[in-house]
């Protein structure tokens, strides 16, 4: 097969940096480690959920679609991608909430992680891994979910309408096996030029006419028959409006289909999975719906053809003297990664991965797994022998996860040195007479029952208990000034209200004051009976205001009598 | 004036009675009623115009008399029943306050049942000044207004109720009363039959016995209060049999004429009786319905709850005196035998001496037949209880006196504090000596160290620990029961 080459100078040559191998493990990731609720309708991603995501994933532009829509294409294809893998399982049906609900309703719909299906995927050689993906892309969208009609979660390209899609040629296709086919076809070009479009359906035309649309196509009924094998295919003028079905006898009607199938198919599994770099016109005004011509130019990547031929290599790690771990990997190294994150800090996560082996973590996941031979495990990784300094250093660091083993669950007992102890109940003897036990309910019984006078404490979670002053103990007693604790002292606020009190000599005084009083608005206890009035001491200048007001008509002497 | 944090109950806000007191006095009530308890109260007319004034001279002791004074018997029998509630009512509580000849309406709504008490409860109590009234807020139920409202007497107002019962008399002496029933209770346990012309058919639940023993109530071990409850049962089932149908209950704050009469008695100054002619208003509020007094006292003499006296030819009772604290020389009941074997005598022993006795020794019956119980030292008893030993009258006497307890109380205070099981402790081993200096020294008083290599802080102290711990380059390996 001999393509033209193209230069590109004149084309807009288009870089996503979007992974799948490795976002698909990213979403695994995340739904394994936090219940993720689907939207009661709709059945979708929540915008929280799918704004982190998106900031995890390596679509740069999924951020900012997730933060306006709510929703990213890129995470919403890696969401439906991991389901098809089996990774994940949740309602996918819903149910009807009654008669008059247009659609079904998904209520408490949680993701749930499969993890021996995700395990089994993890456990498999990349290339391996490479070929179930591969096969899982190829496989799904048929007929009007194909390429035709729907677009690319990266693609440019306009779709043909899919009115009258379910009909005619169709449903007939089998859209695995053209994919396949042209993937083999794209595997047999020179890797690294950039070739042409048009050559390439000017070959299919001359070659393979029949790739996608067989000679004679199988159709369901007499009508579907009539409509021709380009009877679901039509061209507009406009980008909506009334279109024409490409005529089956145009000279150039399988540039038309054909041609335009093969644009879109570029744009779509090959793109995705890194095999082609693509170029496309810089002319953008449309003639004809959809386009046809503007994806002009491709250059296939050597990967795709090892890809096939199931040649992806192990992933290489090397570990350096200063405790680095360099990983150069063709695919995401999902299972390197997972056995070596428990083990190292990430330092650099591109087209390489580095990370850095740190005692904290090693002694960490010594304490986690006490089986665990970090030196074995690193060096089965590595190709190479473990550099010497890095080999005695983990040695050390492995011991380290035993250096502070704490107990759970155990209690302690004080008693005499000489008490044998059913082994039942003893789990280790820290000292002469102390001992660290297990089931400390029947042990009390069965110290109990041998008259040794047992005393239980309950020590509280923030202290411990001071105990009896008798007591032969390792602990704090009561009379110990240590023992006594922080004692935190409750904040009371008192309000203190002195009230005044008047004895009243007349019952005319009493009255005209308590006018006085009433008309200044402050608050007082009058005691028609006894002439006395009580108010706070607070109210004493509005008192005072009223006496003086009286003092024109009375002469007012007060005693304080105590 | 209202709290900040609100509690709410099947929707209903829970007020209490500051919040209630401000609600009445600012939105709470017409100007009418403001004035009606300004003029019953004696409040200045200041307070009829500002709710401020009046919230606070509506709790001062201003009036109180005088209206406490206007008040019927039923309306104060009332009072002390609501005092005794001691929360917020609603007004159901008040439809004993209906007028003779009147009765709720059992088949209307909540409304329609209780309009005329609503009515009949503001112009006696509210508009008196001696009730706190509100409408307590509601969200989410659909209670009616009239369910919403609640009632409560203020804690300064209960120093100035009049007395329960104004019959009371006082009367020297202490009475006579049936201390030979629980007696004879006591005596069932050493075999002896209960004599059933005073205290009925004892009931298959209230089996005391020696088992294992030890003196047992249904086949726990004796305690004082036990008996006590018994006393009570047997009036309540006696009350109840007299009058053919079980009384009381017909509303939620109504009590059964046993524990209305407990708690009537129970406001009784110290030399006070009562003839059961007084108890009749109060019981019949307390319990909802009318109660035949005379027999209910009668019941209660009989069974021992109850003290008597015979006075101007009427009979006058109070609550019979405690049997379970009498302070009695323990002399006067613990003797021991020939062969120095401790005993209990069942017919004076106070009941609390005796649950304290059950708590540290084994009993038996003794073999004369007596109402006399003997004693052994049990040293797993004595260990459960060798904090409190100095503080039981009887175990000082049973030091002195008896040789099997002196030896086994002695044994238990030798060995007491000498075996300690600890519970909820955080236990480490800490195998690098710098990092455990280095936890010693962060925790200070809250670490104590048990050995070389291990540790015991408290558990909210591992958060200092694991800083420690993961500071110094080292990571936590937790080790748990099951694995260990």
């Amino acid at each position: 097969m001999k393509l033209d080459p193209v230069d590109v100078s004149r084309l807009e040559v288009v870089t996503r940096t979007v992974d799948v191998r490795r976002d698909i493990h990213v979403f695994v990731d995340y739904v394994r480690s936090r219940d993720v609720k689907r939207s009661h309708r709709g059945n979708l991603l929540s915008k929280a959920d799918a704004k982190r995501l998106a900031k995890l994933m390596s679509d740069p532009q999924a951020v900012e679609e997730a933060a306006d829509d709510g929703i990213s294409g890129w995470v919403d294809f890696i969401d439906d991608l991991v389901l098809e893998l089996g990774f994940v399982t949740y309602d996918t049906k819903g149910e009807y909430a009654g008669y008059t609900s247009s659609e079904p309703s998904f209520p408490e719909n949680y993701i749930e992680f499969v993890e021996k299906t995700y395990q089994q995927f993890v456990d498999l050689s990349p290339a391996k891994q490479e070929s179930v993906l591969l096969a899982k892309l190829l496989s799904r969208r048929q007929g009007n979910a194909s390429e035709f009609y729907r677009a690319s979660v990266l693609g440019w390209l306009d779709k043909f309408s899919t009115g009258g899609s379910a009909s005619g040629v169709m449903p007939t296709l089998d859209f695995a096996a053209a994919r396949r086919f042209l993937l083999e076809l794209l595997a047999n070009c020179p890797p690294g030029q950039w070739l042409s479009t048009a050559s390439l359906v000017e070959y299919l035309k001359t070659h393979q006419r029949h790739f996608l649309i067989p000679a004679k196509p199988r159709f369901k009924s007499d009508y579907d028959a009539k409509q021709g094998r380009y009877g679901n295919f039509y061209e507009t003028q406009e980008r909506w409006g009334p279109g024409s079905k490409v005529a089956q006898t145009a000279p150039d009607a399988f540039e038309r289909v054909e041609g335009r199938y093969v644009e879109r198919f570029l744009e779509e599994i090959p793109w995705l999975m890194r095999y082609v770099d693509l170029a496309f016109s810089k002319q953008r005004k449309q003639t004809v719906y959809p386009s046809w011509g503007t994806l002009q130019a491709f250059r296939v990547s050597e990967r795709l053809s090892r890809a096939l031929r199931g040649q992806i290599a192990e992933p290489r790690v090397t570990v350096t003297p200063s405790f680095d771990v360099y990983i150069q990997a063709e695919t995401y190294p999902a299972k390197t990664l997972s056995l070596l994150a428990p083990l190292c800090e990430t330092v650099q996560e591109d087209t390489s991965f580095v990370l850095k082996v740190t005692k904290q973590k090693v002694a960490a996941a010594r304490a986690a797994d006490p089986k665990l031979d970090v030196v074995a495990l690193l060096q089965r990784l590595s190709q190479t022998e473990l550099p010497a300094n890095v080999l005695r250093e983990l040695t050390a660091w492995s011991e380290h996860g035993e250096k502070f083993v704490l107990y759970s669950g155990l209690a302690l007992l004080e008693a005499d040195k000489e008490l044998t102890l059913n082994a039942a109940f003893n789990v280790e003897t820290i000292a002469p007479g102390v001992y660290l036990v297990r089931s400390p309910d029947k042990l009390f019984h069965d110290l109990e029952r041998r008259e040794l006078v047992p005393l239980c404490v309950k020590h509280p979670d923030e202290s411990f208990t001071p105990l009896p002053k008798h007591a032969r103990t390792r602990f704090a007693r009561k009379t110990a000034a240590a023992s006594k604790p922080q004692e935190v002292k409750p904040a009371v606020t008192l309000t203190r209200v002195t009230r005044v009190q008047l004895a009243f000599p007349s019952q005319a005084f009493f009255d005209d004051l308590l006018r006085a009083l009433v008309e200044a608005k402050c608050p007082v206890e009058a005691d028609r009976a006894k002439l006395r009035l009580t108010y706070s001491k607070t109210n004493e200048p509005q008192v005072t205001e009223a006496i003086r007001g009286l003092k024109t008509r009375y002469q007012v002497k007060i005693d304080d009598v105590g | 004036m209202t709290s900040n944090s609100l509690t709410i109950v099947n929707g209903t806000v829970v007020l209490n009675a500051t919040d209630i007191l401000h609600r009445m006095c600012h939105k709470g009530l017409s100007q009418a009623d403001v004035k009606a308890i300004c003029k019953a109260r004696g409040l200045p007319a200041a307070a009829a115009s500002s709710p401020s004034v009046l919230e606070s001279l509506f709790v001062t002791e201003c009036g109180l008399e005088t209206v406490f004074g206007s008040l019927e018997p039923p309306e104060i029998a009332l009072l002390h029943r609501l005092k005794a509630v001691d929360k917020p009512v609603d007004v159901s509580f008040f439809s004993r306050l209906l007028p003779a000849g009147r009765h709720l309406n059992y088949y209307g709504t909540f409304t329609q049942r209780f309009q005329d008490v609503f009515k009949q409860v503001k112009e006696r109590l509210v508009r008196q000044g001696v009730l706190l009234v509100a409408e307590a807020p509601h969200y989410g139920s659909n209670k009616t207004q009239m369910e919403s409202w609640v009632f409560w007497l203020p804690l300064q107002f209960h120093a100035f109720l009049p007395p329960l019962i104004a019959a009371a008399k006082p009367l020297p002496g202490p009475g006579e009363w049936r201390h030979d029933v629980p007696r004879a209770k006591l005596g069932t346990a050493v075999g002896r039959a209960l004599p059933e012309r005073s205290t009925g058919k004892q009931a298959a639940e209230d089996q005391l016995q020696i088992a294992d023993r030890e003196l047992r109530w249904n086949g726990k071990p004796f305690r004082a209060s036990e008996l006590i409850n018994w006393q009570k049962r047997g009036w309540q089932e006696d009350a109840a049999a007299k009058k053919k149908e079980q009384a009381g209950h017909q509303d939620a704050y109504a009590l059964l004429p046993v524990d209305a009469a407990v708690q009537i008695l129970g406001t009784l100054a110290a030399d006070a009786w009562v003839d059961a002619a007084s108890l009749a208003t109060p019981l019949e509020v307390f319990c909802g319905s009318p109660i035949d007094s005379p027999s209910l006292c009668d019941s209660g003499y009989r069974w021992g709850c109850l003290a008597r006296q015979q006075a101007d030819g009427t009979s006058w009772y109070r609550l019979a005196p405690s049997l379970a604290h009498a302070s009695l020389p323990p002399g006067q009941y613990l003797d021991t035998t020939a062969d120095g074997t401790a005993t209990v005598d069942l017919e004076t022993v106070p009941l609390a001496a005796l649950e304290q006795l059950v708590a540290i020794s084994d009993q038996q019956p003794a073999p004369s037949g007596r109402p006399v119980l003997l004693l052994a030292p049990n040293p797993i008893k004595l260990g459960r209880m060798i904090s409190e030993l100095d503080a039981l009258p009887p175990v000082g006497w049973l030091e002195q006196n008896s040789t099997p307890f002196r030896e086994a109380i002695a044994t238990c205070r030798q060995r007491s504090g000498k075996t300690i099981l600890h519970e909820n402790l955080a236990v480490a081993r800490v195998s690098d000596l710098a990092l455990k200096v280095a936890i010693e020294k962060a925790l200070g008083a809250r670490v104590v160290s048990l050995s070389d290599e291990y540790l015991a802080f408290p558990q909210d102290a591992f958060a200092d620990v694991k800083r420690v711990v993961t500071k110094s380059g080292h990571v936590v390996k937790e080790v748990d029961s099951r694995e260990a």
